[in-house]
């Protein structure tokens, strides 16, 4: 029994490592796409929007086996590695944080950015001081939302990165491992697991995203 | 609590079972054999016969949770053993029959173990889960023999099933395996570096039929020329 | 002294623009439509043009034919939108402060500024709790605080009550007497044109139909859009 805790606890604890993980290291590109397709006008909009939206409708194992073929290249080996898992989870919640963080900065009023250059601030300082701080509540309640998508990663993480204990068997591979076992009532535990990080997450995104309808 | 989650488990079985005549459940491992098999046996009764190949566990489980099959072929006897004890089959129903035989794979130039206590310096080795998965089961009993496990288990890479095993490889990540003599033959970038031999492992593949269509593929099954295809692709046919 | 020669292109039409003006304060006065705003915007450089040269004060802020184009924060060109458009998320002071750093402005024009302004009970308020004048005046605040050598204004008595903007017009007066710094005042109300304007440049259908003095040009009923 206590072992089997441990091998709980383990499991969450990895599970929120990969995706805090997956989430630093999208963050910035996630920011910078949702600000480039915001502020965007030129050719290929729609296009650049499409490519960056597919890994929320292809099924998780293609992106899985495309990371697999990308990844199989590279001469190091971080394939079936926690670093692997990082990788597919990252992708996978990259379009939700494109998309929360987004529709904050189509919300800003361009004209704010405007008048700060003419204030004789450059284009960084105007993105650090005026259009982040405005957007932040979308960016944050877009993070969240990728995070939770993050700690249910299954499909893609189970091609590139396997099922290996204490290593890239997070909690919803744990949980189909346990099912494949036989071991119900092990499954449901980490279920419940799952859907108070999930519940944690996207109620807080809601919260937030409320609270700045309600006017900042 | 039970119920739900295999009712979940059951969705996948039911789904592909639609629009057959016959709805057969086996292990990954024989997927290749057992499709060639199946083309003779669709010519010769007009029978269409619809597969649902994955992890011996997953599918026992799927039955388990009430997936209308008509015959299951199972890579051990765990999951028949199960199915018994639920009383979902009798023990006259069921039959060993094949056997096969373990053998460790390399990829690109893997040199050939002289003994296995090699392994230790060749990485990290994909096999099924240990857990949940026969090879994976049979790979863990041999080397638990050897007195192996405490040391090589940490490099294993569990997968779902036999040829996600081999996928795994086929990407260059691993570069060992342990799967059946009979997958090893069915992929041409991995090559056997060392056989393990039969009674150290004790593989059986069970098969138990469910209805009257399950049990006429079964007597196909113990043809001679299923017999000489089973045997071309590396199984072991108990005479 | 302003001079600008411009090849706009807006939909539906392209705006042709060769004018250049020196008072102290001049209306760019045109009906809704006309391009007035996406003039602001190409002088104050927020939106780009194909061809066309801005010089101001001998400085040439664009040309290109020369290929020089000078960004918006280098042009010193005081901006303010219609709705003056504050920064919500800072208080009325962190909004006049915004543009002022250290170095290049000098921080005293500030409590000048708040003083002809009339901005000192404001400055902890939230731009949210303001009123339409009062945002107004923290805008006008918010760009002469960067001592800019040009102001941009436009239409900044729009969307007020009769009362409130005789309340700002006063302010706008004191801006012009105190000589701080030229102002360009894009409007289609005929009597603020009058009221503000030492020049008068009118836009109509794409170009520049008339330049000169309020009273002479708009004393006739042609050029009325306010009615």
């Amino acid at each position: 029994m206590t072992h089997q805790v441990a091998n709980e606890i383990v499991a969450l604890a990895l599970t929120l490592r990969i995706a805090a993980c997956a989430i630093v290291l999208i963050l910035p590109f996630g920011i910078l796409a949702a600000y480039g397709l915001s502020r965007y006008r030129g050719p290929g909009k729609s296009l650049i929007e499409t490519l960056l939206a597919l890994p929320l409708v292809l099924p998780p194992v293609a992106i899985g086996l495309i990371l697999l073929e990308l990844l199989s290249r590279s001469t190091s080996s971080i394939l079936f590695t926690w670093k692997s898992a990082v990788i597919a989870t990252a992708a996978m919640s990259f379009p939700l944080l494109v998309r929360g963080a987004r529709s904050a900065f189509d919300a800003i009023d361009p004209r704010l950015a405007d008048v700060a250059r003419t204030l004789g601030r450059g284009p960084l300082y105007v993105f650090w001081r005026v259009t982040l701080p405005l957007a932040w509540r979308g960016v944050v309640g877009g993070l969240l939302t990728a995070f939770a998508r993050a700690l249910g990663e299954f499909g893609a993480t189970i091609v590139v990165a396997g099922s290996i204990p204490g290593e890239t068997r997070t909690l919803s591979l744990a949980i189909f491992q346990h099912i494949e076992a036989g071991r119900d009532a092990a499954a449901m535990r980490l279920v419940g697991l799952s859907l108070a990080c999930a519940f944690l997450c996207l109620w807080s995104t809601e919260r937030l995203l409320l609270r700045s309808k309600r006017g900042r | 609590m039970k119920k739900l989650s295999l009712t979940l488990l059951t969705m996948t079985g039911l789904l592909s079972s639609a629009q057959a005549d016959l709805t057969v459940f086996a292990a990954a491992s024989t997927s290749d054999a057992l499709e060639e098999i199946a083309r003779d046996f669709e010519s010769k009764t007009q029978q269409k016969i619809r597969f649902s190949f994955a992890g011996s566990s997953l599918l026992g489980r799927q039955i388990e949770a009430g997936a209308r099959v008509d015959l299951f072929l199972s890579a051990d006897n765990v999951p028949i053993e199960r199915l018994e004890k639920q009383g979902a089959i009798k023990a006259a129903d069921h039959r060993t029959l094949l056997g096969n035989t373990l053998v460790v794979i390399a990829s690109g130039d893997g040199k050939t173990l002289t003994s296995p206590s090699e392994l230790r310096t060749r990485g990290r080795i994909a096999t099924g889960d240990p857990e949940t998965v026969p090879v994976g089961r049979y790979a863990k009993k041999w080397l638990e023999g050897e007195k192996l496990w405490a040391e090589l288990g940490k490099q294993i890479v569990p997968m779902l099933d036999v040829r996600a095993a081999l996928s795994a490889m086929a990407s260059g990540a691993i570069k060992i395996g342990i799967v059946y003599d009979s997958d090893a033959r069915s992929n041409s970038h991995v090559h056997v570096i060392y056989r393990v031999p039969s009674e150290k492992t004790g593989i059986i593949y069970p098969v138990a039929a469910f209805t009257p269509a399950g049990r006429q593929f079964l007597q196909f099954l113990l043809t001679e020329s299923a017999r000489s295809t089973f045997e071309r692709l590396g199984f072991v046919v108990p005479r | 002294m302003i001079e600008i020669d411009l090849d706009l292109a807006l939909e539906p039409f392209t705006l042709q623009v060769n004018v250049s003006f020196a008072s102290q304060a001049t209306v760019l006065f045109g009906p809704s439509g006309a391009g007035k705003t996406s003039l602001l915007e190409t002088i104050a450089g927020l939106r780009p043009t194909v061809r066309g040269r801005i010089s101001l004060q001998g400085t040439v802020l664009f040309d290109s034919s020369r290929r020089v184009f000078l960004p918006p924060e280098q042009r010193r060109i005081g901006y303010v939108p219609q709705e003056a458009a504050l920064f919500p998320h800072l208080s009325v002071l962190e909004n006049l402060q915004f543009g002022v750093s250290n170095g290049s402005s000098p921080l005293r024009v500030l409590p000048e500024l708040i003083d002809l302004l009339d901005l000192g009970s404001l400055l902890e308020r939230a731009p949210a709790t303001l009123s339409g004048g009062e945002c107004m005046r923290v805008a006008l605040g918010r760009a002469l605080a960067t001592s800019p050598r040009l102001l941009l204004l436009d239409e900044p008595l729009r969307g007020l009550d009769v009362e409130r903007k005789q309340r700002i017009v006063p302010y706008l007066l004191r801006l012009r007497e105190a000589g701080r710094c030229p102002f360009l005042y894009v409007t289609h109300n005929h009597r603020e044109a009058i009221l503000l304007g030492h020049e008068v440049v009118l836009l109509t259908s794409g170009k520049i139909a008339a330049q000169g003095k309020p009273a002479d040009l708009l004393s006739t009923k042609q050029y009325s859009f306010d009615l």
